[in-house]
């Protein structure tokens, strides 16, 4: 009987070593708005298109770390998520107005636990700002062994480069066409400051440049059909399409994708993807509308 | 100064291999005469089984370098055990016959399944290797047995039964990475005349600081040790009626700590905490027409938190989220044998398992909330006949129908951002589906000679698709994988040849040829996609038809009554030979061989035993191996060396030093992390 005891009470104190780690602290998080000339404010009219600051500073409070900004369009259409982790945040972020004759900015704040504090902001319209985009309707890239078609190309210009014309402007280049099966990348446009090694040879390849631009890549957020991107005069659908988390490769390219884009400027635009022919020395086409 | 402590340990072996007055002989029986395979479900004596068949006895599960229980697998030929960051591994891939996955090979507690529903795999750390008396392996398809899961082989633990009045042991152990830990063992055995209890209890702690998993050269601040902390309890009571019946019941908990090795902005980094439960009662008796009865059945409920952040390459984008995930099996297994004559014996049972899972996935830092769930069952009858038409020759012929049933399964995510990469919420109720399966089994085996036997066969295997393929939509190692519910079972033919000879007592050759052929394979397939900017999205698909075939061959000499030397080698070539799954970017795997599978292996052990001292030395080679599916990406060869020492003193004391990885050397595995390098571990006991 005593072996029994002695077996259930070692049991009794692993069970009670092994609990996990749960916060109970359920003080929410406070969210203040930005004052001043600099910040939009409330019940403000403004042209669509137009650029707004929103400024926030919020706090933990005592309760858990802030985890998660989110700004949303008339409570649906996501205009930002922002995760991170801290007691408290303290930041500016530019959206642009809609073609909304009222537009409702609801800007939340979530800590770990999942509580969260939340302001609304309304804004009418009033007038238009937007403006014409640059158009590049075809630009055809090669892969890293095609030896007739340079595999550079810079949204300034819309020119291709071969790989020593890109050394030599390195300020200009903004992407770059390879294939490789490499981590599935397959065709594969990356801006130069994604650190590709190992694509293109000999001392003018890009991981020797002392200039790389870096463009951002986004396919995830962009749900565009092909006639909106045809179609489009000015930069709406480009402002509509604002993403914030892009990546620096847009990798596994088929025939018909939207891709969205931001340039080392800062500059938004879209890329469409016309066709992709092959491999390492294949080529990619594509068009390109971008802000002015 | 490496090389010096080598020489010194190879030194100290050669001076203790020369017994003066040995206790013990080790492996007294290698080539185990009269031991009986409970994995056949029928107790069948090795010697009779037309299988390749291994059994790692007693003797040897105490004297082989291991620090976790799937290290003792890797002495026996065509079974591949990846723990690659050792101790520190959340769990281990064990794969036998050239076919991938853990949920490919069935393990058995005590004739009991471990392997779990939700993703067909097995938690080897809940198995204390102190409390297992054998090791019983049966390669090739069972599934004329076993149905599912039994597709490549068949590992079954055969737990200790206590044979004193009372008995117990305690140790403690130190080890690299500041590991510590303890295990406390009691038992007891009140039969008098073949009537009465015996059980056993058992705990075990340890806890490590580990090491960083990332090459020095691509180190940052985010990298942290792979810390550890685990504890495991096992109890078994059992009631002997008389000398055939009993009954039994078992229980096992585990439960783990362990950081994945990053560590951002949250006070413990990212972490992991796991909870398995196994429940198993057995009963067994014989009937007075002299019909053997098992009765099995078993309860598991496993749970596990994982609590995960994440910094992108370029800094700017940061992920908190946990997961919470728990899943159910419930079986009974029942089957009955009778020996009509000394030449005719028959088999027959009846299978009935139920498994569920549920996971939630919950992001801190953006307001995706997804839930995945699905719940499978199955029952299966077979029979078995195993006749003998002439004296030299034995045929077993069996088979097996399953009927398997996915239900409830389903798939729902709320305010999804492009984290999860769902455009809006949604919920997805999947579709029921069953399954039926015929799985044959015709073996013969021919004694040639009291020298000499060989053996044929030609089996069936069946695997429905698991439930966390079907309805998962989750992050893996890999990339982002997509739930497929319509994922049909697979299926494996194979042809099997095989030979044993013992030209002496002294020496055994075992060897085995096969092909197989794999329909409907279940395999991972890009869909082109990607996801969270550079997530590589996957599915499980049906993909076509795959070829493999092998042969292992082994040796074991029992050189002195001390001195045991094994070896053995393996050759495997898996290749994808029909390609007909669909994907985006339009890649064919068809000629690409299946990942994670090394063509080659070998391994050499050595085993000596005497008063003074107890060393076993090994030696495991691993070949090159495609690390993924499309074959761009080889891990290389390597080659470890392990040792263990241990000697018994004062009569109650025993003290044991392990080594793994004795060269220290450091390799890459399929994650792309470093091995743990040399690990030593000190291990101080007491009987009493």
């Amino acid at each position: 009987m005593r072996n029994y005891s002695i077996v259930s009470f070692i049991t009794f104190l692993f069970f009670i070593a092994c609990s996990k780690d749960e916060s109970d602290n359920k003080i929410p998080p406070i969210l203040h708005l930005k004052i001043g000339n600099s910040y939009i404010a409330n019940d403000t009219a403004i042209a669509e298109g137009s650029q707004i600051t929103i400024g926030i500073s919020a706090l933990a409070n005592g309760g858990e770390n802030l985890c998660n900004l989110v700004i949303k369009s008339n409570n649906s259409l996501s205009l930002l998520d922002f995760g991170f982790n801290a007691a408290s945040i303290d930041k500016d972020f530019v959206i642009h107005k809609n073609t909304d004759s009222i537009q409702k900015i609801s800007i939340i704040i979530y800590n770990k636990t999942g509580l969260c504090d939340s302001i609304v902001l309304k804004l009418y319209k009033n007038g238009s700002a937007y403006k014409a985009v640059i158009y590049y309707p075809s630009i055809t890239l090669g892969g890293q062994n095609n030896t007739s078609i340079g595999s550079f190309s810079s949204f300034s210009n819309g020119l291709v480069y071969n790989l020593n014309d890109a050394s030599t402007n390195q300020a200009l280049i903004d992407l770059l066409y390879y294939y490789s099966v490499t981590n599935q990348e397959y065709n594969c446009i990356a801006s130069p400051g994604a650190n590709i090694t190992g694509i293109f040879s000999g001392a003018n390849a890009p991981e020797f440049w002392s200039v790389k631009n870096t463009t951002y890549f986004s396919r995830t957020v962009i749900n565009i059909p092909l006639s909106s991107f045809d179609n489009a005069l000015n930069d709406s659908i480009i402002i509509a399409n604002i993403f914030s988390n892009g990546g620096r490769k847009a990798k596994a390219l088929t025939a018909n994708q939207i891709w969205g884009f931001q340039t080392q400027t800062g500059k938004f635009g879209l890329m469409k993807i016309i066709n992709v022919n092959g491999l390492e020395s294949g080529t990619v086409q594509i068009a390109v509308k971008l802000q002015q | 100064m490496k090389v010096k402590v080598l020489h010194i340990i190879f030194a100290l072996i050669l001076v203790y291999s020369v017994p003066l007055h040995a206790q013990d002989t080790v492996s007294k029986n290698i080539f185990l005469k009269g031991i009986t395979v409970n994995a056949s479900r029928n107790n069948e004596n090795i010697s009779n089984m037309a299988s390749s068949v291994d059994v790692i006895a007693k003797s040897d599960i105490d004297n082989y370098p291991c620090t976790s229980f799937d290290d003792l697998l890797q002495s026996i030929a065509n079974v591949y055990v990846n723990r690659s960051s050792g101790i520190f591994s959340r769990n281990s891939s064990v794969t036998m016959r050239g076919m991938d996955g853990t949920n490919r090979v069935l393990v058995l507690y005590n004739g009991i399944p471990l392997n779990k529903t939700s993703g067909g795999g097995v938690n080897w750390d809940i198995i204390d290797p102190e409390t297992v008396e054998k090791i019983e392996v049966i390669k090739g398809s069972n599934s004329a047995l076993y149905g599912n899961n039994a597709m490549s082989g068949i590992i079954n633990i055969v737990s200790r039964t206590p044979k004193e009045k009372f008995a117990g042991t305690a140790g403690i152990l130190y080890a690299t990475y500041n590991t510590t830990g303890g295990r406390i063992s009691l038992s007891g055995n009140q039969i008098m005349n073949n009537k009465g209890w015996y059980w056993y209890a058992n705990a075990f702690y340890r806890k490590g600081d580990g090491y960083i998993i990332v090459s020095e050269t691509s180190r940052d601040s985010n990298d942290t040790k792979l810390k550890m902390n685990e504890i495991s309890t096992d109890f078994k009571l059992a009631y002997q009626f008389n000398e055939n019946t009993r009954i039994s019941v078992n229980y096992n908990f585990y439960h783990d700590k362990r950081s994945d090795g990053i560590k951002i902005f949250e006070t413990d980094g990212s972490l992991l905490y796991d909870y398995s439960n196994v429940l198993m009662a057995d009963f067994t008796t014989v009937f007075k027409n002299n019909i053997d009865f098992q009765a099995k059945t078993f309860y598991h409920y496993d749970y596990f938190w994982q609590h995960t952040e994440r910094l992108n390459e370029t800094g700017d984008v940061y992920k908190l989220y946990d997961t919470d995930q728990s899943s159910h099996d419930l079986g009974l297994w029942l089957n009955a044998s009778k020996r009509f004559s000394p030449l005719y014996k028959l088999t027959a049972g009846m299978d009935f398992k139920t498994g569920d899972m549920k996971a939630e996935d919950t992001y801190r830092t953006s307001t995706d909330h997804a839930i995945r769930q699905g719940k499978i069952g199955f029952i299966a009858a077979f029979a078995e006949n195993e006749f003998q038409p002439v004296k030299n020759i034995k045929i077993i012929a069996s088979l097996r129908f399953d009927f398997a049933q996915f239900f409830d399964g389903s798939f729902s995510i709320d305010n999804p951002t492009y984290t999860t990469g769902f455009a809006t919420s949604y919920v997805e109720n999947y579709p029921s589906s069953q399954w039926t399966s015929l799985s044959p089994k015709l073996s013969a085996k021919y004694f040639i000679n009291p020298k000499t036997d060989v053996f044929i066969s030609f089996s069936r295997g069946f695997m429905p698709a698991t439930l966390d393929d079907m309805c998962s939509s989750r992050k893996i190692t890999k990339g982002f994988k997509l739930a497929n519910p319509n994922l049909k079972p697979e299926y494996v033919s194979s042809v099997e040849i095989g030979n044993t000879y013992k030209p002496n007592n002294n020496l055994l050759f075992e060897s085995s040829v096969y092909y197989s052929r794999g329909t409907d394979f279940q395999y991972f397939v890009a869909t082109g996609e990607f996801i969270d900017i550079d997530k590589i999205v996957l599915r499980r698909e049906n993909i076509g038809k795959v070829n493999i075939y092998g042969l292992e061959t082994s040796v074991k000499y029992q050189l002195t009554n001390y001195l045991t030397l094994k070896a053995n080698y393996t050759y495997n070539n898996s290749e994808i030979v029909e390609f007909n799954a669909v994907n985006e970017t339009g890649v064919n795997l068809k000629g690409k061989y299946i990942a994670e599978i090394p063509p080659h292996q070998f391994f050499i052990g050595a085993l000596l035993k005497s008063k003074i001292l107890n060393a076993t030395f090994t030696l495991n080679y691993i070949s090159k191996q495609w690390a993924d599916e499309q074959n761009s990406t080889e891990l290389v060869e390597h080659t470890t060396l392990d040792l263990r020492l241990s000697r018994q003193f004062l009569k109650r004391f025993v003290a044991a030093v392990d080594i793994q990885n004795l060269t220290d050397l450091q390799y890459i595995d399929k994650k792309g992390g470093l091995a743990p390098g040399r690990f030593i571990e000190l291990d101080l006991g007491v009987k009493f």
